[in-house]
Formats: C-alpha cells, sequence, structure tokens
C-alpha cells in the first residue's frame, strides 16, 4: 500500500490553489482505508527528520480534526493533537495543531488560549485565527476571547494584528457587546499597518 | 523535486556532515518501533549549535512553503464567488458567514504572501 506521504506529498507542495481540494480527497481517501492514519501523523509530527513530511502529517492531522462528520477517527486526531501541543514540536506543527483544535469544534480546543503569548509570530498568528471560532462553537466565553484577541491585537508582528482585529470584528458582529474590543478595534485604525486598519475599519460605522 | 535551499545548500551540508553524512535524506527509511533514523541522529548530536540553527532556519524557511490550514475544510473547493454568495444569502446562518469570512480572509492573505515570495 502506497505510504501516505508518498500519496499526498505532491499535492501538499504543489503551490496552486487547485491542488487543496485534490489533497484533502486523497486524504479521505487514505484515513478511510488506514486504521493507523491519525497514528502515522502524531509520530510523523515529532520524529520525522524531513520538514517536509513533518508538516504536512501536522497538516493531515490538523484536517482530520475538522472533519466533523466524516471521520470515525476525528475525536483520536483531537485528543493526540492536543497532547502533541506538549511535545518539543516546530512551530509549523504547533501552528497547524492550533488551527486544528481551534476550528475542531471540541471543548479541547480551548487549549489553544495557552498559546497567545508563543514565541513563534506563526503560532500566535494561528491563535488570533481561531479564537473566534471558540466562541462561534460555543465553547468558551466571549469574554476571554475577547481579552486574548485585544492581547494579540498589541502584537509586535502585524500579521498577528490584523487577525486579532479581525476576529474582534467577527465577535462584535456576531453579537459580542464589550467596551474592550471596540476600544481595540478603535486604536487599530491608528496602527501603523495598512493591513490592520483595513480590518480595523469593518465596524467603522457601528462604533 | 526538492526546491528547498536550505536541505540543498550548504547547511545541508554542514548538517548532514554533523550526523555522519545523508542522515537527513533517509527519506522514509524507518527501524522497527517507529523511531527514524534521522531523528536518532538527530538526538545524538542535539547538543551542537550548528543544528540548532539549522533546525531554526529549516523552519523559517518551512514556514513558507506547503500546505497550510488556512480555509476551513468544507470551503475547499468552493470558488470565491460561490463563498460571496452564500455571504449575501439570508438563508446562510451567522456562524457559516463568520468562517465564510475567515476563509476569504485566508484566502486573500495567502494570495498576497504568494504574490510577494513571487516577487522575490
Amino acid at each position: 500500500m502506497t505510504g501516505w506521504h508518498e500519496l499526498l506529498l505532491p499535492h501538499w507542495l504543489d503551490p496552486a490553489e487547485a491542488a487543496e481540494p485534490l489533497l484533502l480527497s486523497k486524504l479521505r481517501e487514505y484515513v478511510a482505508q488506514s486504521p493507523m492514519a491519525v497514528s502515522e501523523f502524531e509520530l510523523a509530527c515529532i520524529d520525522d527528520s524531513d520538514p517536509d513530511r513533518r508538516d504536512l502529517a501536522a497538516y493531515c492531522l490538523a484536517r482530520v480534526m475538522q472533519e466533523r462528520e466524516s471521520y470515525v477517527m476525528r475525536p483520536h486526531a483531537i485528543a493526540g493533537g492536543r497532547e502533541l501541543l506538549e511535545q518539543d514540536v516546530s512551530p509549523t506543527v504547533i501552528r497547524e495543531l492550533v488551527v486544528g483544535l481551534g476550528r475542531s469544534g471540541d471543548p479541547i480546543g480551548v487549549a489553544v488560549m495557552a498559546l497567545a503569548a508563543h514565541e513563534s509570530p506563526e503560532v500566535r498568528e494561528a491563535v488570533a485565527m481561531v479564537v473566534p471560532n471558540l466562541f462561534l462553537d460555543g465553547i468558551e466565553e466571549a469574554r476571554s476571547c475577547v481579552s486574548a484577541l485585544t492581547q494579540l491585537a498589541q502584537d509586535s508582528v502585524a500579521s498577528v494584528r490584523e487577525w486579532a482585529v479581525f476576529g474582534l470584528v467577527l465577535l462584535i458582529d456576531a453579537g459580542v457587546s464589550d467596551d474592550d474590543a471596540s476600544a481595540a478595534v478603535v486604536a487599530a485604525r491608528a496602527d501603523p499597518d495598512a493591513g490592520v486598519r483595513e480590518e480595523a475599519r469593518g465596524v467603522e460605522s457601528d462604533t | 523535486m526538492n526546491q528547498d535551499p536550505i536541505n540543498n545548500g550548504d547547511l545541508d551540508g554542514r548538517m548532514n556532515s554533523a550526523f555522519g553524512g545523508g542522515t537527513v535524506s533517509v527519506g522514509g527509511v524507518y527501524i522497527p518501533g517507529g523511531r527514524s533514523l534521522g531523528r536518532t541522529a538527530a538526538v545524538a548530536v542535539g547538543a551542537a549549535g550548528g543544528y540548532v540553527a539549522h533546525k531554526i532556519a529549516s523552519w523559517i524557511w518551512h514556514s513558507q512553503h506547503g500546505k497550510k490550514n488556512v480555509e476551513h475544510s468544507h470551503h475547499v473547493g468552493v470558488s470565491d464567488e460561490d463563498l460571496k454568495q452564500l455571504l449575501v444569502d439570508p438563508l446562510t446562518d451567522s456562524i457559516e458567514k463568520a468562517k465564510i469570512r475567515q476563509t476569504l480572509k485566508g484566502r486573500g492573505q495567502r494570495r498576497s504572501r504568494q504574490n510577494r515570495d513571487n516577487k522575490r
């Protein structure tokens, strides 16, 4: 049987957007046929010396976490992903785990909140990206999400601030009424980065 | 085709040398029990500064290519136009609309990063 990386790696490396649907299709096929797929991905996240295979494994694991109806393996992927956050894995792997856990809809996903001050900006960016989902999926209170996002809206890296402000705007649009959230969005309109300012204008007419 | 300038370049040479030559490119050769030869070698020389430097440089490079989870899975393969239609459809619930906005933002950011990288 073809190994998971031989099957998936060419599609994962293909920069074309059109390659991703095929990648997901192949991943679903592989997981459906391979009872050990999640374990293979977990092991590769920790142990694979090839960075491509390691990062692909993290991508796959995160995708399995988000497939709410397709996979019987989803709970194993979520539990395994949570455990991997405690391991010595690369920021790229952590980034994928954060997205997978944060968008899984599982209460375990709140674990990503603890990574809002992670040393890697790509991890912090991922946290900023998924924190709104914790609220939207009903697994974290608005106040906690706003608190994390207002902290991230002060980040030194513009792309982190951009996602944080975008997240605050999403929460406000979802009906969250919070003075700190509104103040952070207003402050972001004077951000030195154009992308952050653009996101902050999302609720300009409402505040 | 490996386009990784680090694993094809000087850093790779130094790392292979530190690992006793070629360990990094064992490419899927695993010893029984699931531990890779690369990992075993990496642990053996883990204290070496060169390894740490390579690891950091490799992380930086690999954060710039390969696919990342950006879109919600159920949006993968759905065009921007179709997602924007769903965004204005009164039958689409508010949570799904928020997820669509996240996917569209993620796509936009990914494209701008690709454009930036292509100009380099």
